[in-house]
């Protein structure tokens, strides 16, 4: 795997957060696994594995790319178990691997499709004197209803989809995997303001798309 | 023994008076879309809040504005982490023997 060298720099600089910590069974797993167990590393890709291929799942559209990124996820973090200091779970720690490593795949890959769309032209727009363009409407209380719910996700997938790039990425590490902004702006490369605000514009970029299919219609 | 003589009282601060906003100019519309998210994560100054609320009280588009930018936050969340999809699904037993063997040519 070329990119596991940058992964465990990325790594380093995603420390795992503090949590509740490992539980018994999680303990006696990471004995084993230091102690070279076979088994135990063929259960923790049983125990882990699942959750590991979600959250690629969510950054990359491939299932190739998807299964190379939770592979190289967990050869790094074989090579650095001793690294782990137990502060945080297991599957949190091996959470933040995997997006490391879907990072640096997402990065290695030209963007299929078209050119992408200017962020600026998804972003609110103002008169002069500071007001709004055109009035925002509400959407349907019960958002898109008449839609089935797995449309809505098909939807609302797609919009996240079409959103630049370097905002999509913002969008998918704090708003779904919840990475704190501190943790973004490292993997990223980026200061903290410049994590807030590219996340502020991406909200208000997926609005944009998702407007015209929720805006509340007029009733005659 | 005589009783100790009470302490002057503490110097009062000086008294605060709420600054009349009524004649105050509204924050522009821009100004309350630039700071949605400022405002939602609670990063407003006590000041920046009031201002930012007294232009809602006044603006239904930018009202309609916060609740959508809420929703669409709301939206992305759900899409992501359907619940029609586990979060654990199985691993494809193809992928678990490929990082058995490069765990062991890694070894």
């Amino acid at each position: 795997m070329s990119h596991a060298g940058n992964t465990l720099v990325l790594m380093t600089a995603l420390p795992s957060p503090p949590s509740q910590g490992q539980d018994a069974s999680e303990a006696l797993l990471l004995g084993r696994l230091r102690e070279g167990d076979d088994a135990a590393f063929d259960e923790l890709v049983r125990l882990a594995g699942g959750r590991m291929l979600a959250v690629a799942r969510r950054m990359l559209n491939r299932e190739e790319d998807v299964q190379d990124a939770v592979q190289e996820a967990f050869l790094s973090a074989f090579k650095s178990l001793d690294r782990f200091g137990g502060r945080s779970q297991l599957t949190t720690w091996l959470h933040r691997i995997t997006v490391n490593c879907c990072l640096m795949r997402m990065r290695s890959q030209r963007r299929r499709g078209g050119p992408e769309r200017s962020i600026d032209d998804l972003l609110p727009t103002f008169l002069s004197d500071g007001h709004q363009t055109r009035n925002t409407a509400p959407w349907q209380p019960d958002a898109a209803s008449g839609i089935e719910r797995t449309e809505v996700r098909d939807l609302v997938r797609e919009k996240i989809d079409e959103l630049p790039e370097a905002y999509r990425v913002v969008l998918l590490l704090r708003d779904i995997e919840e990475i704190s902004t501190e943790e973004t702006a490292t993997a990223l490369g980026l200061s903290v303001n410049a994590v807030k605000t590219r996340l502020h514009r991406a909200r208000q970029a997926l609005r944009t798309l998702l407007e015209p299919h929720f805006v509340a219609r007029e009733t005659p | 023994m005589t009783s100790p003589q009470n302490p002057p009282p503490p110097p009062q601060p000086p008294r605060i008076t709420t600054p009349d906003t009524s004649r105050r100019p509204y924050i522009t519309c821009r100004e309350v879309l630039d700071f949605v998210m400022a405002y939602l994560d609670g990063e407003l100054t006590p000041e920046q809040k009031h201002e930012f609320e007294r232009h809602l009280a006044v603006c239904p588009s930018c009202v309609n504005y916060l609740e959508t930018y809420k929703a669409t936050v709301r939206l992305g969340k759900q899409a992501m982490h359907d619940p029609d999809e586990p979060a654990t699904g199985n691993v494809p037993e193809g992928l678990i023997k490929a990082i058995r063997e490069a765990r062991r040519h890694q070894a």
